[in-house]
């Protein structure tokens, strides 16, 4: 049994295809290499914005960010830190894999 | 022109799977005329069609590295476009106060809609129809998917789409018939 009715299906065949342009891809490439700039920047952002901050922390107070490391240390040799830490690198696994990156 | 206008669509598929940026663009050469149809049959708006057919390429490019087959593209590409469409159309329902959700069928046609020019104009005819209902026959009539497809892709159940595709029909072949009417 066909599902199509015959009259619809004619005004479908009849109507103009959109034909290709070269403006149409130009214009994907530039949004493709926006979304790649946009990442990039966000990426050298946040990676200089974490190193600054870290710079300005051990100048300011050396002993603030030197208390953290110690007690990050403390907390990934227990067992809730292992745990975190092995349920962390697999949620890290995956973004990396099917990540929006 | 690219020198792989005359290669086998599999080979194009996958060099742009493996980030061959030539390829990704034959591969839009080639997709374009479909996915940018496909979205002037379900919005209402050309431009609005021309950025969401962009879309769907740069949704493409972020997910090529996913795909598992080239056998697989064509379905893969449409499931892109008709989920980009989706998100448009609930982004604007979010900003407006009448309802557009697709599966709200409540929505008519206003009556001040642009008339039908002088020689019927399909896509001008489709936006008459409810969200919907266009969807489901463009995927019909465009797309060339079953019913039984249709359901399962929009995951709507099988009778809400017949009985979507029904009434779409039955409202285009009314508009044909206005038409050939004032012909006469």
């Amino acid at each position: 049994m066909t599902e199509s009715d015959p009259r619809v299906s004619a005004l479908f065949a009849r109507d103009t295809r959109i034909t290709a342009t070269d403006t149409f891809t130009s214009a994907v490439r530039r949004r493709i290499s926006r979304k790649r700039l946009a990442t990039r920047v966000i990426t050298i952002g946040l990676a200089l914005f974490f190193v600054i901050a870290g710079a300005v922390a051990i100048m300011l107070a050396p002993s603030t960010p030197l208390d953290p490391v110690r007690r990050l240390g403390e907390f990934l040799v227990s067992r809730d830190g292992m745990a975190s830490s092995a349920i962390l690198a697999t949620v890290l696994l995956g973004w990396l894999r099917f990540g929006d990156v | 022109v690219s020198g792989l206008a005359n290669a086998a669509e599999a080979v194009v598929i996958g060099l742009a799977v493996s980030g061959d940026a030539s390829a990704f663009d034959e591969l839009v050469r080639r997709k374009q005329s479909t996915v940018r149809s496909l979205m002037r049959y379900l919005s209402r708006d050309t431009a609005l069609a021309e950025d969401l057919g962009q879309q769907v390429f740069v949704e493409v490019w972020k997910s090529l590295p996913r795909l598992e087959s080239a056998a697989a593209f064509h379905g893969w590409l449409r499931r892109i476009a008709v989920n980009v469409w989706l998100q448009e159309t609930r982004k604007k329902d979010i900003f407006s106060s009448r309802s557009t959700e697709p599966w709200d069928d409540s929505w008519e046609p206003e009556a001040h809609e642009a008339p039908l020019g002088q020689d019927i104009d399909l896509a001008n005819a489709l936006s008459r129809l409810s969200a919907t209902a266009r969807l489901c026959i463009v995927l019909a009539y465009h797309e060339g998917m079953t019913h039984a497809e249709i359901a399962r892709e929009i995951d709507l159940p099988l009778g809400t789409v017949k009985s979507h595709i029904f009434r779409g029909e039955k409202r285009l072949k009314q508009m044909l018939n206005d038409y050939e009417d004032e012909q006469q």
